[in-house]
């Protein structure tokens, strides 16, 4: 068989930690996702942005492995989705979790160690340890003893990328991490993925609000269904192309424009 | 009066027809546990009312079996508020609670020891019995006691839904706007347990307290399947409980088995047989229409492809660097290619396949509709 | 008092009720949070039918081979159709909710009555031709308390046994199946397996409690523990460890009351059992209950 298109070597050089070929996603005959193709690098932080059902949960969700495409395949560092095992971390979005389940914060916290275990082992105290390092990371230990279903919105949201963390994976998926979230767990949370950036990690994360990208990301893809866009934040977020996702008016974008350079100059 | 036949399978139809009607709105508003608490709950005001009178179509059976099964519904809710428990469970534990405490009355002091009916005739119904129990007006015999019960149930039944019908409409379709009108949803759900505790406490004597949950949810589930609007649906379930009851009891009678248990049966086999091949919602249809949507899109993923990205396109090589980027069989992707070709979407010139006009239209207009804000 | 507790038949039954008890409590907590426990009603309203239809298929056989069929006891037949009916009724179910017009509750109480309904007719058939089933209706309905055979209670020993060892085993996995799949996912556990071990389970379980406890009252052996030890914690351990031991006491105290009056059949005094410690728990448990949230609160 003859095989260029997407040769293993290629990937490798190119230090991509996930590749998405030809990914068609269709749920009844309706495409969630047609033929996107996108190459995430090694360590950056990638968000990707679109209306609601445009498909960014499934794309998520088919990075992880959790959803079989239809057509196309995903590549963790070049290896097929299900025997990249440990390379990847997924952190579901917070309405998919049944919160009135009878579990301590720092259980849930655990469950991330499960991976490294065989079948019928229980965690260990070296286990232990690292689940209470990532809730010490995320400030929550305080709350450890607490039921899951007593936390505040950004607490389950930190409580779940606590999780994450505990699987010390090479990629991060995150499903909107930072929805209706209040301002100290937004700050986390980005303290987390900077933190995770600067650890060579690859994160990527959905995410709704696109007001405050520039701050946070160094990628953008542009996502309805059909992948639009992808690159550089500052390449990306044009009129032009926030018209084409969100069928939306100029003067947004004007004050997006406005934000973005207002961030830059704080950053200076 | 009438013929035995006539009667029974008149009294059966009308208490389908009669559980029906709730069942219809039931369905509609998710309100699913209510059924299934009120016929049990219903169980303990019955067993009840037998130790008073040892006759099941008394007024005192009607009344205390609806006191009941409202008070099964109003504990649930109770226990929820303190909880916060799904319903569903707390309804099992109450409903499940007040049966054994009403067969426990049932078979210890009901009936004054004096009656020659069997116990089992509550929790499973016997149609024939509702014959013997007869309304003599000076001396004449003017039908069964069990049919003037069912009769007036139903009246009262269709006098709620008309008077109602707009608040019932309204909360089926939209809690929202319901809510902004300040309409109160309590008041919807007082009257359909109220309706579903009236029509469980009189038609428990033909089919049992177990079996008239197939009577109120079954037409209805059934009918669901070939209509959207609430109207139709009333009387779609109605006729579906109406053609139930008559086949049912046209296959138990000459047989000699239990008409309510067969009638049951028959409403089963219709609600089944309406999920798998219904017209329009039925499972196999839905399969096949996703098959030919599939079809589709399996072309328009390879017309896209061709479209939009620059791939080695040698009609010598293209099927199999199809195959491997798209994780596909090589066989399926040289059927769909040359199917493509057939019908002039896709052409080879010199060698290499590439896409037509009119392919190009197709792919473009198919991505138009695709993306919800162009 | 004492003479009925010596009997051997009200010891068989002690012993088995607080087994079932036992294991269906623990399997009820985990079927609570996948939020199927109204399944149960269907299933134990199919195994009934699975009864009854190979008690039929039983007469057939003797009739065309006398010589094979004789030789297998009854309750050979009637315990593989339990197991068949239950599972007969879980595949069907599969299939019905694969609609999306209706919600599944709805079609598991509706599958109880029509499941009922077929089993009626069934009795009615066999009666008028003449066939004698072993003994009243009320048995399949309600539960009795002679309806083990020996062999049975051995096996019913060894089963509960097994789903208690397994729940334990593997109860940390279980525990992320059931909290949340794409987690389960992603941390590579075969959740089809862990899903096809509930139901096998399930099947097991339910095929006893339907000669235990009844069509009816099957479900409340699974259901009320589990929701009355969650009254009692906030872990799930602890949730599944309590609602074993509730229903392990539930059913030993169900058969002793049944056996002390004599008139009341065993799924109806374990329930009543059952619902006495729900009300209980509710008043008086420390996190949720009514006097226990004024008690729990006022010691702050």
């Amino acid at each position: 068989m003859i095989r260029t298109y997407s040769s293993q070597e290629h990937i490798e050089q190119l230090n991509i930690a996930v590749k998405v070929e030809n990914v068609t996603v269709e749920y009844k005959g309706k495409p969630n996702l047609f033929n996107v193709n996108m190459e995430v690098p090694c360590g950056v932080l990638l968000a990707v942005l679109g209306p609601n059902n445009s498909g960014k949960t499934t794309l998520l969700k088919t990075m992880a492995g959790i959803e079989k495409p239809t057509a196309g395949n995903v590549y963790i560092y070049s290896k097929p989705t299900h025997a990249a095992k440990n390379d990847l971390a997924y952190v579901p979005e917070r309405n998919m979790v049944n919160w009135d389940f009878p579990i301590s914060l720092f259980d849930l916290v655990l469950m991330g160690s499960y991976n490294r275990l065989r079948r019928v082992e229980h965690p260990k105290k070296k286990d232990k340890v690292i689940a209470w390092e990532a809730l010490e990371r995320v400030g929550l230990e305080k709350l450890a003893k607490k039921s899951i279903c007593d936390l505040s919105r950004g607490e389950k949201h930190r409580a779940l990328i606590a999780r994450a963390l505990v699987q010390d994976a090479r990629i991060y998926v995150m499903d909107d991490p930072m929805v209706a979230a209040d301002e100290e767990s937004i700050n986390i949370i980005v303290e987390v993925l900077q933190e995770l950036r600067a650890k060579k990690k690859t994160v990527i994360v959905s995410h709704h609000e696109f007001v405050t990208i520039p701050r946070y990301f160094d990628m953008v893809a542009l996502l309805n269904v059909k992948l639009l866009g992808m690159g550089k934040t500052e390449d990306i977020l044009t009129e032009e192309n926030f018209e084409k996702t969100y069928g939306m008016s100029a003067g947004m974008i004007k004050n997006i424009r406005l934000y973005m350079d207002e961030s830059h100059d704080r950053n200076k | 009066m009438f013929s035995m036949e006539f009667e029974l399978v008149l009294v059966i139809t009308l208490s389908a027809v009669t559980c029906s009607i709730p069942g219809a709105f039931l369905v509609m508003r998710k309100n699913y546990y209510a059924a299934d608490t009120s016929t049990r709950s219903a169980m303990f005001g019955i067993s009840i009312a037998l130790i008073f009178s040892a006759f099941l179509s008394s007024p005192l059976v009607i009344i205390f079996g609806s006191l009941t099964a409202i008070l099964g519904m109003f504990l649930i809710k109770k226990i929820k508020g303190i909880t916060h428990f799904r319903s569903k469970g707390i309804s099992i534990i109450v409903s499940s609670t007040l049966l054994c405490l009403g067969i426990l009355i049932a078979t210890n002091f009901s009936f004054n020891k004096s009656s020659e009916f069997d116990l089992s005739i509550i929790y499973l119904g016997e149609t024939a019995f509702t014959y013997f129990n007869r309304v003599r007006i000076a001396g004449v015999d003017i039908g069964s006691y069990a049919f003037y019960s069912i009769l007036l149930v139903m009246i009262i039944n269709i006098v709620i839904v008309t008077v109602f019908y707009k608040e019932f409409k309204i909360d089926g379709v939209d809690k929202n706007y319901a809510a902004s009108i300040q309409m109160k949803e309590e008041t919807i759900d007082l009257l359909l347990v109220v309706m579903t505790a009236l029509s469980v406490s009189v038609s428990f004597q033909t089919a049992g307290i177990f079996m008239t949950t197939a009577f109120i949810l079954g037409p209805a589930a059934a009918a669901l399947f070939y209509t959207k609007r609430l109207s139709t649906l009333a009387f779609v379930s109605v006729f579906i409980s109406s053609i139930a009851c008559l086949v049912g009891f046209s296959i138990a009678w000459p047989n000699y088995v239990s008409i309510s248990g067969s009638i049951v049966s028959f409403i089963g086999i219709l609600f089944i047989l309406s999920v798998l091949c219904a017209p329009e919602e039925g499972i196999i249809k839905k399969y096949f229409d996703y098959l030919a949507e599939q079809k589709k899109l399996d072309e328009y993923i390879i017309l896209d492809i061709l479209n939009t990205q620059s791939i080695d396109n040698s009609s010598s090589s293209i099927n199999e660097i199809l195959a491997v980027s798209l994780n596909w069989k090589v066989l399926r992707v040289s059927y769909i290619v040359n199917k493509l070709k057939a019908e002039k979407k896709l052409e080879d010139i010199n060698g290499k396949v590439i896409i037509t006009d009119e392919g190009k239209n197709i792919v473009e207009h198919f991505m138009k509709t695709q993306n919800c804000f162009h | 008092m004492i003479e009925i507790s010596d009997t051997f038949i009200f010891n068989t039954m002690l012993k088995s009720a607080s087994f079932l008890g036992l294991s269906s409590g623990m399997l009820g907590v985990i079927l609570s949070y996948q939020r199927r426990s109204i399944e149960i009603n269907a299933l134990a309203a199919g195994s009934f039918v699975g009864i009854l239809v190979f008690y039929l298929l039983a007469g057939v056989g003797v009739y065309i081979s006398p010589y094979i069929f004789e030789q297998i006891d009854k309750y050979v037949f009637s315990f593989i159709g339990s197991i068949v009916g239950a599972l007969f009724m879980i595949v069907l179910l599969h299939i019905l909710y694969k609609t999306d017009r209706l919600h599944m509750h709805i079609i598991q109480s509706l599958m109880t009555a029509v499941m009922l309904g077929v089993g009626i007719t069934l009795i009615t058939y066999i009666r008028h031709t003449g066939g004698s089933l072993d003994s009243g209706i009320d048995i399949y309905l309600f539960g009795e308390k002679t309806s083990l055979t020996s062999e049975e209670f051995v096996f019913l020993r060894v089963i509960a046994t097994a789903i208690v060892v397994i729940l334990l085993l593997y109860f940390s996995r279980l525990k992320i199946v059931v909290f949340n799949k794409d987690i389960a996912l992603t941390t590579h556990f075969h959740t089809s397996f862990y899903y096809f071990l509930v139901n096998i389970m399930v099947i097991c379980l339910v095929a006893f409690s339907i000669k235990i406890m009844g069509v009816f009252l099957s479900v409340s052996i699974f259901l009320i523990p589990a929701v009355t030890a969650r009254l009692w914690s906030n872990r799930l351990f602890i949730i599944m460890i309590t609602a074993g031991l509730i229903g392990a006491v539930s059913g030993a105290l169900g058969t002793t009351v049944s056996g002390l009056l004599g008139n009341i059949t065993l799924g109806i005094s374990i329930t009543l059992i059952l619902a006495v410690i729900f009300i209980i728990s509710l008043i008086i448990s420390p996190y949720k209950g009514i006097l226990g949230k004024k008690l729990y609160s006022g010691g702050k």
